[in-house]
């Protein structure tokens, strides 16, 4: 659906010039929802305005839907345009025009009727669960709910892609997880392709089924969100993976020096991930018994993630050398990666 | 004019029908001049801001001469500006005396001022609206009309009832160099004849009509804003 071949974007300002995006290529199928996710200053927005050519490529080609935006005058690209909805951080909303206006706006220029377009509003308004505010201003609106106004007017055209610039970093969790999954919802039912702009991890791990991990104008990273999360490559990667996990935390808590973890000469702290199904097999009392370790379990933590469930745990494991490696060799067998953080 | 105003303004109520005529005077200017400046420097300063580097029709060149033009007719005081133009006036309208002839020397005087305002009022629409319309799919024109004058009405409202404040202090000047009106009623007789209740009864009016349309501009703009 679409389709990037080494797409670059340079900034001059002055004397100075940076490049913002560097030979990107990138296909994203249609009906997915991938996340484009890097720091502030990675170059994700301005590769998500290339997507609709808010930002013309210095070089490179976008395709989107076969056809090639590059390549296109002016009017024919407000047509193509009309076909890739866009929300964002600021909502962006038409200040002077009621929530019924701004819904509207994309509909005035066809000829369609008045009653028409009436109905059209209606529908897309129920749909984003805001039927009984057509009349308000986006002032008297919160957060959220301009934001269900941003996604009805972006969907007006009935557009094959939907873009996301950041569109939940304004706001609260709770209503990030609402526009989420009316986003995967919309998904679902409309068939439509979400790109979603993001720096939060937990973003991309809710509804996302691939990720693109962009750092310094370049993607470093790329693959199903899944595959990502289990067994991320790059540095940065590992950051915003274990920014999301409780798991991270406490490897905080033990590089504090002061801290209250005192492993004694036959402890070692291990940390487990569990990938796939192993994680609902009784493998650590499977383990004490067969291996005559104990076993103190410090932090378990479970998550979904693109339907799959991702755990891991912290133990503290007490036994000789020789018991330990056994132990860690069998789990090692039955799918869980276990990596010994430190031992006393 | 009533009998018991005699005493207070005695030579005002012995001019009334004069004073009456430069009202009316004053008025046509005000109302022909402010209509066609609105229809003008509305677009004017559209032009100006639009074409600016970054903007939706970015063309220097175009902005540099209007920018330049602007510039050098917003510099000039009005009294010499109006000097300046009596020819043209002659030239456009047939006449430099009367409401006529004062028509086209307050607009120079009018234009670059609501351009600049405009433009400045327009400054103030969030780049990201005009993102969204963009990647909605609008044109530069639809940006135009549908985003930047609506999302603008309140700024320009204010804009416009600057520049309809001016307009009224340059009818009274236009009026000293034969345009009649309020300002050449005050001066010839208020100040050459020394009638003071003359002077301060142009005053007056002229503070009225300024009030009335200061209140009708905030009115529009508070009603435009949401």
């Amino acid at each position: 659906m679409i389709q990037f071949e080494h797409v670059s974007k340079r900034f001059v300002t002055g004397a100075k010039a940076v490049e913002a995006v560097k030979d990107v290529s990138l296909h994203i199928p249609r009906g997915a929802i991938a996340g484009i996710i890097g720091f502030s200053g990675a170059g994700k927005s301005t590769l998500a305005r290339c997507v609709n050519l808010l930002e013309r490529p210095t070089s490179g080609r976008v395709v989107v839907g076969g056809v090639d935006l590059t390549g296109l005058g002016p009017a024919q690209l407000r047509r193509r345009r009309e076909k890739i909805g866009m929300i964002f951080q600021q909502f962006n909303l038409f200040q002077s025009r009621t929530v019924y206006g701004n819904v509207a706006y994309p509909l005035r220029r066809r000829g369609i009727s008045r009653q028409a377009r009436a109905e059209k509003v209606s529908r897309l308004l129920d749909l984003v669960g805001l039927a009984d505010k057509a009349g308000a201003y986006p002032s008297q609106l919160s957060g959220g709910q301009k934001q269900r106004v941003a996604i009805a007017r972006a969907l007006a055209n009935d557009p094959e892609v939907l873009i996301s610039d950041e569109a939940t970093s304004a706001l609260d969790p709770q209503t990030t997880r609402s526009i989420l999954h009316l986003l995967q919802e919309l998904n679902r039912t409309l068939g439509i392709t979400i790109v979603v702009i993001t720096h939060e991890m937990s973003v991309v791990k809710e509804i996302c089924d691939r990720v693109f991990v962009m750092d310094g104008g370049q993607i470093v990273e790329r693959g199903p969100v899944f595959q990502v999360f289990s067994f991320p490559q790059q540095a940065i990667t590992r950051g915003f993976v274990d920014g999301t996990s409780a798991l991270a935390r406490l490897q905080e808590l033990l590089r504090d020096p002061s801290h209250p973890l005192r492993l004694g000469p036959e402890d070692y702290l291990i940390r487990l991930r569990y990938l796939d199904h192993s994680a609902t097999e009784a493998l650590i009392s499977h383990v004490s018994r067969s291996y005559g370790v104990d076993v103190n379990i410090l932090l378990g933590d479970i998550e979904l993630i693109d339907g799959k469930a991702l755990g891991g745990l912290v133990v503290i494991v007490r036994g000789t050398h020789e018991q330990v490696s056994g132990a860690l060799q069998h789990l090692s067998q039955r799918n869980v990666s276990a990596e010994v953080i430190s031992h006393g | 004019m009533a009998e018991w105003l005699r005493p207070i303004i005695p030579d005002v109520v012995e001019r009334s029908d004069q004073l009456w005529e430069a009202l009316v005077e004053t008025l046509q200017m005000v109302g022909i001049a402010g209509g066609i400046s609105v229809l003008l420097g509305i677009p004017f300063g559209v032009l100006l801001f639009t074409t600016k580097r970054g903007g939706i029709l970015q063309n220097r060149p175009v902005h540099f001469l209007l920018s330049k033009f602007c510039d050098v007719f917003r510099s000039i005081p009005y009294i010499l500006l109006a000097m300046l133009l009596l020819g043209l006036s002659r030239l456009v309208v047939g006449t430099a005396i009367g409401v006529k002839g004062a028509i086209i020397p307050l607009l120079f005087g009018t234009i670059p001022y609501l351009g600049r305002l405009t433009e400045n009022a327009l400054a103030e629409v969030p780049a990201g609206m005009v993102e969204a319309a963009q990647a909605i799919g609008s044109s530069p024109l639809e940006i135009i009309w549908r985003v930047y004058l609506k999302e603008a009405i309140p700024g320009i409202a204010r804009g416009v009832t600057i520049t309809l404040v001016s307009l009224v202090n340059f009818t009274t000047l236009a009026g000293v160099l034969g345009a009649g009106g309020l300002g050449n009623f005050a001066v010839m007789y208020g100040h050459s004849r020394n009638m003071p209740d003359i002077i301060v009864v142009s005053i007056l009016i002229i503070l009225a009509l300024v009030s009335l349309i200061q209140a009708v501009g905030t009115l529009i703009a508070r009603r435009a804003t949401h």
